[in-house]
């Protein structure tokens, strides 16, 4: 279950998580719980996009709101390099 | 007797501990640690129990404080009984910690809590199914309500009585695997300094590395605890000779397991895989679910807004319906705006006249403020609009979907997936979207993102685009025009990523998982209060740097005075940039707006109400007065080079301190211009090729 979530990790088409728990054949609340597991472990990690104009730079850059996308709050789970390592080489 | 209670963070372990030990407790930290330690005492008929509430913690690897006192305490002080704690709403992560402490020890009770969340949750936990598939016994609690805790203090006490130990269920390990625990057990087991862990569990940590296990062989193997420095009592200060001749167990074993490729993290990745592949194997033996495999309608809803093939057109057709409501619904609103900014300015104007103000006052307020402000102030009321619905998008969950249908182009466009989160901030604004960019780690990623964000038409761009969209492409078609654009704006993105990688050569893509809210219907709060932030954030910019810009553009144009508009220094300007112009089919004005623009995109709006003088005709608003001076191709030409060229000068400035690169920065800035010239001239030519006015 996590080597084939890690593998998926490698690919290039990101999905959503129902998508992933269709893939693999899990539930979503099993794909989460082994999500948090890996992250823990240090082989993904999740990334949180929040609003980027809660900088302060931003203003005095002239940004006048930053408008709606930016304050959304999206976040994504992906690969470290340790990730990666393990990923790219396979045990006999 | 001493009982450990165990479990993930806040699975209410606290709660049955307070209720157990009442105020028989003493609280400090683990020694050399900044973890608290919680202990306390239980008096049980004839028997005294000391209790340890030891910290919250998801498994028992070492990567943490927590986990590491956790499972330090299990083997150094041998509890006769574990009190382990699952939140039942959350089984399948907390059984991770479960299965490890049973192969630490053998005397587990399991305390199911949170059985009211999983049951409205929709789960049913069968406790006695879950017993035996573990061979533990497992009582059910609701902590906060304190039922059911007496109950799981009597099993561990009785479990801690037995004279044997149980036999609970090991995890099954693949083939492999197993073979390879085995032989490590089978080495381990001739070495005394093993004999202090339980073998199994010994052996796994070994094939992980464990580091924790490491430290101790090295503070306890002959020889080196003898060799100390003087000023250490924690083994770091042993020599390297020394550890060099004193290995772990198993060392050459394990050497033997890396040359077939099995590092450590292969090693713990098997075993955790495993773990979880036994979790999902035992779950149906002991959970149900409500309508088990019915999608939910968020699912139902997924399956169309995120399908490859009707994803795009739903996500164009939700577009469209915005930009079509925005345009439609606030046409009146405008219109009344408009009128009422003229009839304003014929009364100030009135009154400046009759107090016999210069006239040079009487212009600056009539032909500069209330043309260029007056003009940015009619489209207050589509802006917000506009923001409105982009606001029902987020509330209701949908605008997450099209961020991710975004993530198919960066695929097309060989770009890491995260490239799309600076695009989508582009969206809202430029500067934040190419401040996005921090978040990719290849430089040449972070560089090609930078150099495409800005043909991402940003939120102060829409609405100029959407006043101008407006006044020469009125109702339905509006949207379609609109539509068009954010088309073009797309593909030209991938062009120009497919083109940047040419110049930029950068690593391979990798892809992530996202999170998607769930549907929902929006709230009234969250749909109005940032349109009225955002709207206000508009008008307030109106007030203050249009206001600046107006004047500045009022006084270009005004003088010297006495002369036709052409031939101030404004119109003069204009002519010395007609050799770009010509060729689009933009006048004099047209270019002057856009150079106003690259200060601020709003100000291309006030400048053009201006230089159309709009409140010198009080009859007529910027719509009638472009729509009097260009053809629909002039607009749509204008639109498109409008959307391409740079943002503002702040986006470019960020550019620069964003790449650290002059060069890169001006790269950029001359692919914008030149960009926009060519579609430009395609657009204006290719239209006139085909007949279009």
């Amino acid at each position: 279950m996590l080597t084939s979530i890690l593998k998926i990790l490698a690919r290039k088409e990101s999905l959503s998580m129902t998508q992933l728990a269709d893939e693999v054949g899990y539930t979503s609340r099993e794909i989460e719980s082994a999500l948090e597991q890996m992250e823990h472990m240090g082989y993904i990690h999740r990334q949180q996009f929040g609003p980027q104009c809660s900088s302060s730079s931003c203003g005095s850059n002239g940004c006048e709101g930053c408008g709606f996308a930016s304050s959304e709050s999206f976040a994504v789970w992906e690969l470290t390099e340790r990730g990666q390592t393990i990923v790219g080489s396979k045990p006999k | 007797m001493k009982i450990a209670l165990v479990g993930n963070p806040n699975v209410g372990k606290s709660t049955v501990f307070n209720v157990l030990t009442g105020s028989n407790q003493q609280v400090g930290n683990w020694a050399g640690k900044t973890v608290e330690r919680k202990s306390g005492i239980i008096q049980r008929a004839n028997q005294t129990i000391e209790m340890i509430d030891l910290p919250g913690t998801y498994s028992l690897t070492a990567y943490s404080q927590e986990e590491i006192i956790t499972r330090e305490y299990i083997l150094r002080e041998n509890p006769d009984v574990v009190m382990a704690m699952v939140d039942a709403s959350n089984i399948e992560r907390n059984l991770y910690l479960v299965l490890q402490i049973l192969e630490l020890a053998p005397r587990v009770v399991i305390g199911l809590n949170m059985m009211d969340l999983a049951v409205s949750s929709g789960l049913t936990i069968h406790t006695a199914e879950l017993a035996l598939a573990l061979n533990v016994p497992v009582i059910e609690i609701v902590a906060a309500k304190g039922k059911g805790i007496e109950e799981f203090l009597d099993e561990a006490i009785r479990v801690g009585t037995l004279s044997q130990d149980p036999l609970p269920r090991k995890v099954p390990y693949p083939q492999a695997l197993e073979q390879k625990v085995r032989a490590m057990e089978g080495l381990l087991s001739k070495n005394p300094w093993a004999t202090r862990y339980p073998l199994r569990w010994l052996a796994i940590k070994r094939l992980e590395r464990d580091p924790e296990i490491g430290q101790d062989w090295k503070a306890s193997a002959p020889g080196i605890s003898q060799s100390k420095d003087s000023c250490c009592d924690t083994g770091y200060g042993v020599s390297y000779e020394l550890l060099k001749t004193t290995s772990l167990p198993g060392e050459e074993l394990l050497e033997t397991y890396e040359a077939e490729g099995w590092s450590k993290d292969h090693f713990e990745m098997a075993f955790a895989d495993a773990k979880y592949q036994y979790i999902s194997e035992i779950l149906p033996k002991f959970r149900t679910t409500i309508n088990p495999g019915k999608p939910t309608w968020t699912d139902s809803i997924d399956a169309w807004a995120l399908s490859p093939i009707w994803g795009y057109p739903i996500m164009m057709a939700v577009l469209g319906l915005v930009f079509w409501g925005s345009f439609v619904a606030s046409a009146p609103l405008g219109g009344a705006i408009s009128q009422g900014m003229a009839w304003s300015a014929e009364v100030i104007v009135r009154l400046l006249q009759w107090g016999q103000a210069p006239e040079f006052i009487q212009s600056l307020i009539r032909d500069g403020i209330f043309a260029g402000v007056g003009a940015v102030l009619a489209f207050v009321p589509q802006i917000a609009i506009f923001f409105a619905f982009f606001s029902l998008m987020q509330d209701s969950g949908y605008l997450a979907r099209a961020a991710f249908l975004g993530d198919r182009f960066m695929q097309l466009m060989g770009l890491h997936g995260k490239s799309f989160f600076s695009l989508v901030s582009g969206f809202g604004c430029n500067v934040p979207g190419i401040m996005a960019t921090r978040t990719l780690e290849d430089p040449k990623d972070r560089l090609i993102t930078m150099l495409i964000n800005p043909l991402i038409p940003c939120v102060p761009r829409l609405g100029v685009m959407s006043a101008v969209v407006a006044a020469f492409f009125p109702g339905s078609r509006g949207s379609v025009v609109m539509l068009s654009l954010l088309m073009l704006s797309m593909f030209l993105v991938m062009v120009s990523a497919l083109f940047m990688r040419r110049v930029v050569k950068q690593t391979e893509r990798s892809a992530f998982v996202m999170e998607l809210p769930l549907y929902h219907i929006p709230t009234l709060r969250n749909v109005l209060l940032p349109t009225w932030q955002k709207t206000y954030s508009f008008l307030k910019r109106a007030w203050t740097f249009i206001l600046v810009a107006s004047i500045v553009v009022w006084f270009l144009s005004s003088y010297p005075q006495g002369v036709p508009m052409q031939a101030t220094w404004a119109g003069k300007m204009g002519g010395w940039l007609s050799f770009i112009g010509a060729p689009l089919g933009f006048d004099w004005r047209i270019m002057v707006s856009i150079v106003f623009g690259f200060a601020a995109k709003e100000t291309t709006l006030s400048t053009l109400g201006i230089l159309y003088g709009v409140a010198a005709n009080a009859s007529q608003s910027i719509a009638q007065a472009m729509t009097g001076a260009m053809t629909p191709l002039n607009a749509y030409t204008f639109l498109v080079v409008y959307m391409l060229y740079i943002p503002c000068l702040a986006s470019v400035v960020t550019t620069y301190k964003e790449s650290g690169s002059l060069g890169w920065t001006s790269f950029g800035v001359a692919y914008n211009l030149i960009l926009s010239f060519i579609m430009g001239w395609i657009v204006f030519h290719g239209g006139q090729a085909l007949g279009f006015q």
